[in-house]
């Protein structure tokens, strides 16, 4: 298999990620589409890794981003109860303070 | 490090606003802010006339620490005969618009530590001979300010606050342009260095067939300009002056318009010689026509403050004409007038201020009397008024007279016109006595008491200088006489 | 040059002790106010004794140049070296001309002091007054005692200052302010600034001409300069200087006005200090001014000595006779420069100044005898109860109209030949002479005119009919006046031109017409012979004329004030609407754009990541065709 096969995966795994945090109406899906998009780029680091030869790196920033995406979710979830708990509602497009009008 | 007189006029201040964020006793911050400008006084006129040599024209008690060296960055402190004037200068005003704030009551650590920080930012733009360092203290001076008028100030303070942040932030950026220009192609900051380098880069295309030494001058002269004030670009001063408290406006008019005239005078032309002589004459025009525009639009103002204001526009109209012209006469003309103004400006505002605490007013339709009435404020405004006009024997006539007479070889036309705005001033001015001073006192005025031993102190000093200054202008100008020769030799002579 | 100190000593005490009675006045406030008016009496009188030891010593004698320097030279603008203007050094110099005029002007302020003193003594504010009066004189000395134009220039703005300062007096009175006083003072002061002005650009000219501003390099210089374009033009410019101070026609429009200060203030400006600054400072540069400046300024003046007697005649007012009178003696020392006569101008001066200070000074006499009452209509028939001020009256204005054997006869005898020798080339010169020669025939119908109708007849107002003599205060000072109007030609020592081939004719045309003047102003005001009113019918509009003082008054206030008004207003409009409009224009436009933004921050997160995904992929797209390109 070839690097690009990666890539592609990769790419469309972001893709996916990217559509699930525009899209959907629950703020624990946009976390799971905020997730994919992270392990898009960790696959992608992986990927390059393997095929430019030699060292660690890219398996350590994969290890890394992973690490951030545990973070991450957990923080997130953390700030999606608090937000029901304020609101009552985890629909993104309730949240709009901080819009204009 | 050991820290020289210069570390310490930027120090003192700062440690002064510092002071007031400890649990003050009522009262003690306005000691502090007395305390610590009377120590830069003090410092100031010893470095000024005992520390310094006046043969030397060069910088002086020179300090340098290397601060960020992997972008050529330095603590590089030194002082010249003009800067130390200009340090003197305003360590007084600074010290006068402490002592003028004695009654300040409204939130009095906050207030006099924003000043202080003022202090700090105009002492360092004086003192830098580093040109990043330079801007560090352009940018402190800014933000304080800005809280002073829009907190502290008039009726129309926001937007008077507003507009000179946003007049004076533009002005920055400009020079913040020219600096990233010249750090990334001279790898240095240090002002003497690139005064070396900057005219070598005449042979680079530059940008829209403009030479590089050319573009830095333009932006770094637009950027003074701002604060000079130069025509179109005054707008935001009489709205700052007018609605700033009245030290605060004395601090505005007395120093941080001679901000914009020593960067001109230390940074835009010495660092882009041909680019300045070629536009030498434009800068002359300007400068006319701002004598003439300032005294003009004054001529018109009913608010004896807007007048004052206004006033300012002319009289720094001469600086550029004296500077422009490069000859020793006039350059002379043009750093006296720095001094001048700041005292005489300063002190039309303490007596606007001491007006308008008693009359509860200033507009001049509505005054009067107020020379019977209150003597001493008649008698210290009558040396501020005249200084202001170019009386002879007070302080404005040999600043002016020395602008006149060398640039005459230069400019004949600029100089001429320049006498319309001393009349018209002298016409408003000497007007603006009539309606204020005598006559009839009003009926809405009561009982008014004359000036206060405080306020007659703050008025006397300022008034001394210019009796002093009127009789004995060597007094400053030996001191600066080297530098000058120094900085004209930077330029070859317009007129030969 | 000379060096002795005691000589320097009091030399620098003519204006040194009055200078000191000022600061210490202005030091002392309130509290040296009751000691104010004998302080600077004292002052000016020790001043005036200066003045005269100076006269007496004559220490400029016998040095080669004529000219004797004082011990010290001080640098103004750097205390050492430098070029240019800026090398100017400033010395105490005596030389003929200030040491015949010093005793002249010390004499005079001193009795105007002492005038004061009795003048003044219910005024609220004697500490301004006589602070103003004392650096008025330290002024007027310090004029005299510089020989560099800057210097001279120094001391002649103070002049005016302290000139601005006391005829404003008034103004500032607390219980009873005239506002008047403060509009005649800025009048005076505007229109003598433009003359000083003139005068600055002028010396700005001079000194690029010339390279120096001494009067002496500048005499030496001048006579082989010829007359190019830029010495016109500097000359010119020192002329309206001259004019603008010595209120010669057409800015002669202060002077009368200035009649608004206390009357010892106007003799103070009329005769010794003020006006005199512009003769003395044509006197000092006739040297170098070239022969057309010369003669526009002789036309100037014998118009001016013309224009201002013809107003005089007709003025209703005591103290506005006088001023008019002042402008048209003035008129006298101006032409007399222009015809080649700076001796005769000095001379003239010099007797003008005793005889006129007496005159003002009997004005205030009378004034406060009249309790403020100064309209001619409302006086007459003083001469008996105030036989003093009568007899000075009557000898000075006999020595200002120029009967023999007063000291007026002399110098406007001195003046009128030199006219009428340079009338021989006709043109202007014969103008001139002719319209000096009118002038001379005017002065004492008016001066007599003044005199008859104040002191003769019967008494028209209660006031006059009350007046009495006031205390030795008024009357010493006038005695010494008179004398001193009688005598004071035989101790001038500054050379008079001699003009040999019209001396006799003009002496005899002078005397003639001063002699017809009295008469005929006898037999108008003081015998019902001829009537005034008929007289002024047979001038008709002419009369009118002269009573609005030939409109010029009413053709300044039409002009000038409303241009500069309009000039600011539009400057004011153009700021504030265009420039200012400019910059909120420009804050506009940054904050329309700003809405526009703001339409796309509507707070749905999602919408913004949405964007964030067409912001990466243009990024990918751009970058993926510049790798293509490249």
């Amino acid at each position: 298999m070839s690097l690009v096969a990666y890539l592609v995966v990769a790419a469309l795994l972001m893709v996916a990620g990217l559509a699930m945090v525009a899209s959907r109406r629950s703020l624990i899906h946009v976390l799971i589409g905020l997730e994919l998009v992270l392990n898009a780029s960790a696959l992608n680091f992986v990927a390059f890794d393997r095929y430019s030869g030699g060292g660690q790196e890219g398996q350590l920033a994969a290890l890394f981003v992973i690490v951030v995406a545990a973070a991450e979710a957990a923080l997130g979830l953390a700030i999606v109860l608090h937000a029901y708990s304020s609101k009552g509602s985890i629909r993104p497009d309730d949240f709009r303070s901080l819009g204009d009008s | 490090m050991n820290p020289g007189p210069l570390s310490c006029l930027i120090l003192l201040p700062l440690l002064g606003a510092v002071a007031q964020f400890l649990p003050l006793r009522r009262g003690a911050s306005r000691g502090i802010a007395i305390l610590v400008s009377l120590l830069c006084l003090g410092l100031a006129s010893w470095c000024l006339f005992i520390g310094m040599d006046p043969a030397v024209g060069g910088m002086q008690f020179v300090e340098r620490t290397p601060w960020l060296p992997e972008f050529g960055i330095a603590w590089l402190l030194g002082a010249d005969g003009l800067s130390l004037i200009l340090l003197l200068l305003s360590s007084l005003i600074f010290f006068l618009a402490y002592l003028a704030s004695w009654k300040e009551k409204r939130t009095p650590r906050a207030y006099f530590g924003l000043l202080l920080l003022v202090q700090v930012g105009v002492h360092g733009v004086f003192l830098s001979g580093d040109l990043f360092l330079f801007f560090v203290f352009w940018e402190l001076v800014l933000l304080p300010m800005f809280f002073l008028i829009g907190g502290w100030g008039g009726e129309g303070r926001r937007s008077a606050a507003w507009k000179f942040l946003l007049f004076t932030l533009s002005g920055s950026v400009l020079f913040l342009i020219a600096l990233v220009i010249l750090g990334a192609k001279a790898g240095t900051f240090d002002i003497a260095a690139l005064r070396e380098l900057v005219p070598g880069w005449g042979g680079d295309p530059g940008w829209l067939g403009i030479s590089l030494p050319s573009w830095i001058f333009g932006l770094l002269f637009l950027s003074f300009a701002v604060k000079l004030p130069v025509f179109p670009i005054h707008t935001w001063l009489p709205a700052a002056h007018v609605e700033a408290p009245t030290p605060v406006s004395v601090v505005l008019a007395g120093v941080l318009l001679k901000l914009g005239a020593y960067g001109m005078l230390r940074v835009a032309f010495p660092l882009s010689p041909g680019a300045f002589q070629a536009a030498a004459g434009c800068l002359a025009a300007l400068g006319a026509f701002n004598v003439i525009y300032g005294a003009w639009a004054a001529f018109a103002q009913k608010d004896f403050k807007r007048m004052v204001a206004y006033s300012s526009i002319g009289h720094m109209g001469f600086f550029l004409i004296g500077f422009s012209a490069l000859s020793f006469s006039g350059m002379a003309g043009a750093g006296l007038q720095l001094f001048v103004h700041g005292l005489s400006a300063g002190m039309l505002f303490l007596v606007v201020g001491a007006i308008q605490a008693r009359a509860g007013h200033r507009h001049l339709d509505r005054l009067g009397g107020l020379g019977a009435a209150m003597p001493r404020l008649h008698a210290l405004g009558l040396v501020a008024i005249f200084t202001s006009l170019g009386l002879p024997a007070l302080a404005g006539f040999p600043a002016e007279a020395l602008v006149l007479f060398g640039s005459w070889d230069a400019f004949p036309v600029a100089v001429a016109l320049s006498l319309l705005g001393i009349l018209l001033t002298g016409w408003f001015l000497v007007g603006a006595h009539r309606k204020a001073f005598t006559g009839p006192l009003p009926r809405g005025i009561g009982k008014v008491v004359d000036l206060g031993a405080r306020e007659t102190l703050v008025l006397a000093i300022p008034a001394g200088l210019c009796i002093l200054l009127g009789l004995w202008p060597a007094l400053l100008l030996d001191r600066m006489a080297a530098t000058l020769e120094l900085l004209r030799g930077g330029f070859p002579p317009l007129v030969p | 040059m000379m060096e002795s100190l005691p000589m320097a000593a009091w030399v620098l005490a003519i204006p040194a002790l009055p200078a000191a009675a000022w600061l210490l006045l202005v030091l002392g406030g309130r509290r040296a106010a009751p000691a104010a008016p004998w302080l600077a009496t004292s002052a000016a009188a020790l001043s005036a004794l200066a003045a005269w030891v100076v006269f007496l010593e004559r220490p400029w004698e016998g040095i080669p140049g004529g000219i004797w320097e004082g011990p010290w030279s001080w640098g103004f603008f750097l205390s050492s070296g430098g070029d240019g203007i800026a090398g100017l050094r400033a010395t105490l110099s005596l030389d003929a001309i200030s040491g015949a005029l010093l005793p002249m002007v010390g004499t005079v302020a001193f009795l105007v002091h002492l005038f004061s003193v009795r003048y003044m003594r219910t005024d609220p504010r004697p500490g301004p007054y006589f602070a103003g009066l004392a650096l008025f004189t330290a002024s007027m000395a310090g004029m005299l005692l510089v020989e560099n134009l800057l210097f001279f220039f120094v001391f002649w703005e103070l002049m005016g200052f302290c000139s601005w300062l006391l005829i404003g007096h008034d103004s500032l009175n607390p219980s009873s302010p005239r506002p008047e006083a403060a509009r005649a003072a800025r009048k005076a002061f505007l229109t003598t600034r433009v003359g000083d002005l003139a005068l600055l650009l002028g010396m700005v000219v001079l000194w690029k001409g010339f390279g120096t501003l001494s009067f002496t390099e500048l005499a030496a210089a001048g006579g082989s300069a010829g007359s190019p374009p830029w010495l016109l033009a500097g000359g010119g410019l020192l002329l309206l200087g001259a004019m603008g101070k010595s209120a010669q026609f057409p800015l002669h429009v202060w002077l009368p006005d200035a009649m608004e200060g206390p009357t010892p203030v106007s003799a103070m400006i009329h005769a010794a200090t003020m006006v005199a600054a512009g003769v003395i400072l044509l006197v000092r540069s006739a040297a170098f001014l070239p022969d057309e400046i010369l003669l526009a300024a002789s036309v100037v003046g014998a118009l001016t000595a013309f224009f201002a007697g013809t107003v005089a005649l007709v003025s209703a007012d005591l103290k506005k006779v006088l001023a008019w009178s002042t402008i048209s003696q003035l008129g006298f020392m101006t032409a007399a420069v222009g015809v080649g006569g700076p001796g005769a101008a000095l001379f003239h001066l010099h007797t003008h100044g005793f005889f006129k200070a007496g005159l003002f000074l009997a004005a205030g006499s009378v004034i406060l005898a009249c309790h403020h009452r100064q309209d001619l209509g409302g006086l007459g028939g003083l001469r008996r109860r105030m036989p003093m001020t009568w007899v000075a009256t009557l000898v000075c204005a006999a020595a200002l109209s120029g009967l023999p054997w007063l000291s007026g006869f002399h110098s406007k005898e001195a003046i009128l030949s030199l006219a009428l020798d340079g009338a021989a080339l006709g043109g202007l010169p014969a103008l001139t002479a002719c319209l000096l020669f009118v002038a001379a025939a005017l002065t004492p119908v008016y001066m007599f005119r003044m005199v008859f109708l104040t002191f003769h007849g019967e008494a028209r107002s209660t006031e006059a009919r009350e007046a009495s003599e006031d205390s030795w205060l008024v009357r010493l000072p006038l005695a010494v006046l008179t004398v001193l109007a009688v005598v004071s030609a035989r101790f001038w020592l500054f050379p008079v031109e001699e003009a040999p081939a019209s001396e006799h004719w003009a002496g005899v045309l002078g005397t003639t017409l001063a002699l017809g003047g009295v008469i005929l102003a006898g037999l108008l005001f003081l015998l019902p012979v001829l009537s005034p009113a008929a007289f002024a019918r047979f001038f008709g509009p002419l009369t009118g004329l002269a009573r609005e003082r030939w409109k010029f008054d009413a053709l300044y206030a039409a002009t000038f004030p409303p241009l500069f008004r309009l000039g600011g207003r539009a400057v004011d409009g153009i700021d504030s609407r265009l420039v200012d409009g400019l910059a909120h224009g420009i804050g506009r436009m940054a904050e329309a754009g700003g809405s526009a933004f703001r339409k796309l921050h509507r707070g749905r997160i999602q919408t913004y990541a949405l964007l964030t995904l067409a912001g990466l992929l243009l990024l990918s797209v751009t970058l993926l065709l510049q790798g293509e390109a490249g």
